[in-house]
């Protein structure tokens, strides 16, 4: 018997699981987040499974158990959540939309093709990036600021970031570009930021106050206590960079935010966050190695070790958020911000879509650590952005491009991963680049971990919503690169 | 209350009053190809609302051939990837 359409309702996708005696629920197109009562859950199983159902067949089914009043209203809930909808309302596919390019707001200048480290899961050879070592001229770098504003949009505000290799090994250009950057945005009345991603193994206390006069956002690379960072952040001539980097930054009294690589060296990472959180670091973010090379590359036991120490580090974050105080391990802190506000995410970051990253030889790429690619090249500063290698480039690495993200629930909230990643993981072979599975499934327990934090601080600290939120940058992360 | 709302989305889906006319709109389709297979502007399938549309269509063009999920629950099984496996499509016993 075919059931009348005006009865019928159809299951979107839901991810329903239990955590610490609560039972939440999250709508995986509309990325609504709430806690299950009794008979919520018992729907719930109802629905499992489930393609078109009968309305009124799951309502009395609720019914039996929970009295016809509450199986009413539990019903109503679902519809309102979009989780039970009626059959013949067309499905809102987030992403379906045509891919559009705008125009690209957010540089990354790699200004020093060198590095004074040798650290060794280096993604960019050393700041070589599979090149030559070398130094962007002045007059080039102007020239890649100017191709930026060129394409901008009304009104339109931009962001610069200068990278390397090892970007104060190249100061006259960062001083330069900043200059022709600064000047343009006031003549053409747009906002524009400025941010550096440095090892602080040269940071002066003049360099220092240049960049808080000018408001930078100082990023520095380390990986942990000395006992971390120097295996693995060696200097160029040898011997550790801790103590160097951290009397830098304390002599300097610059504010600056630190940047963590992990690798399976390295996967004590709540040791990690903890020492750099009172070192006086306003903001710690971690990121996965990608090296290609196993040395460093995460096996699955290591994953574990990691997601283990991410765990004790939500405990941290919502013991400081009882206090008032937003704990500075930024990862978190970003994930629970995109939780409360609940908007769905197409793509995971802005490569290609917002950002470029130029090097030394003129060549535009979609992403700062990407440079150097063929396959990711998507201009030059002669000839402008590749509208149509572009717009290909982001179609192609489009969740929607990609097998694994069509049944993943997570796929509003993690956009895809990281491009990067998905390309080392599918051997640099052609695309659709996926990232493999058992990272996948990293990356999906990481999520439901910062659902599961963010259910914790509605529940116990939520005065501290007020204190979250702030824009991203073009690159999906709080702060830096 | 049945759930408990979290984030704000869940707060702005729950506060909406239930309306009984909602309006009906078309994404990435063209209605004029209704029904069958709508092309999205990128010349796939995959864009559309498809396994919607099949019944939404119904009773009025494509009637008896789109089986009920309950009564045919494995009808799709064989078309994992639509885009893909939409010849695969399959009637269903009598």
């Amino acid at each position: 018997m075919p059931i009348p359409s005006a009865e019928a309702r159809r299951v979107e996708r839901f991810f329903a699981f239990e955590e610490a005696g609560r039972r939440l629920i999250f709508a995986v197109d509309s990325t609504a987040f709430v806690e299950a009562d009794d008979p919520a859950w018992a729907l719930l199983e109802d629905l499992r499974g489930a393609g078109v159902l009968r309305r009124a067949s799951v309502v009395q089914r609720l019914a039996e158990r929970f009295g016809l009043e509450e199986a009413e209203a539990t019903v109503q809930s679902f519809e309102k959540l979009d989780i039970l909808v009626p059959i013949d309302r067309p499905r809102v596919v987030v992403d379906a939309k045509p891919i559009q390019s705008r125009p690209l707001s957010s540089l990354v200048l790699h200004v020093a093709h060198d590095c004074n480290l040798r650290c060794g899961y280096c993604y960019a050879d050393f700041g070589r990036y599979g090149g030559a070592e070398g130094m962007m001229s002045p007059e080039l770098a102007i020239r890649h600021v100017d191709g930026l504003f060129n394409q901008l949009a009304v009104g339109q505000d931009v962001y610069v970031t200068f990278f390397g290799g090892e970007p104060l090994m190249n100061m006259p250009v960062v001083f330069a570009a900043h200059a022709h950057a600064k000047a343009r945005a006031q003549a053409e009345g747009r906002r524009i930021s400025f941010g550096i991603t440095t090892n602080a193994t040269l940071l002066t206390e003049e360099l220092a106050t240049f960049f808080r006069d000018e408001r930078f956002t100082v990023t520095v690379s380390i990986d942990g206590p000395p006992d971390i960072n120097d295996r693995l952040r060696p200097l160029h001539g040898g011997g550790g960079s801790y103590e160097r980097i951290i009397e830098r930054v304390r002599t300097s009294k610059i504010k600056a935010v630190a940047r963590v690589t992990l690798t399976r060296q390295a996967t004590d990472v709540a040791r990690i966050v903890r020492h750099l959180v009172e070192a006086g670091f306003t903001s710690v973010g971690v990121s996965p190695v990608a090296s290609g090379n196993a040395r460093f590359d995460f096996g699955p036991e290591d994953l574990a070790k990691v997601m283990e120490g991410m765990r004790a580090l939500t405990d941290d974050f919502v013991e400081w958020a009882k206090r008032g105080e937003v704990h500075p391990f930024s990862n978190l802190k970003t994930l629970v911000e995109q939780v409360a506000a609940g908007e769905p995410r197409g793509m995971p970051c802005g490569a290609a879509s917002a950002l470029s990253a130029a090097d030394n030889k003129g060549d535009l790429y979609a992403c700062h650590r990407l440079v150097g690619e063929a396959a990711f090249k998507i201009g030059h500063v002669d000839t402008g952005v590749d509208a149509e290698k572009r717009l290909q480039l982001m179609t192609e690495m489009h969740p929607r491009s990609r097998a694994p993200c069509q049944d993943c629930w997570a796929r509003y909230i993690c956009g895809g991963g990281c491009h990067h990643i998905a390309w080392l993981h599918s051997s640099r072979a052609e695309a659709p680049w996926q990232i493999s599975e058992g990272f996948c499934d990293f990356l999906r327990d990481w999520y439901r971990l910062g659902l599961t934090t963010y259910a914790r601080l509605a529940d116990e600290a939520p005065a501290i919503f007020a204190k979250l939120g702030g824009p991203r940058s073009a690159c999906g992360q709080p702060e830096g690169l | 209350m049945a759930i408990k709302p979290l984030n704000r989305k869940a707060e702005a889906l729950t506060d909406r009053p239930m309306e009984d006319v909602r309006i009906y709109s078309f994404g990435d389709c063209c209605p004029g190809f209704l029904p069958g297979w709508e092309v999205g502007a990128n010349g796939g399938v995959d864009p559309c609302p498809w396994q919607s549309d099949l019944p939404a269509c119904h009773p009025c063009y494509w009637t008896a051939q789109v089986p009920d999920n309950t009564t045919y629950p494995q009808w799709l099984d064989r078309c994992a990837n639509i885009s893909q496996d939409w010849e695969a499509l399959c009637t269903v016993p009598d």
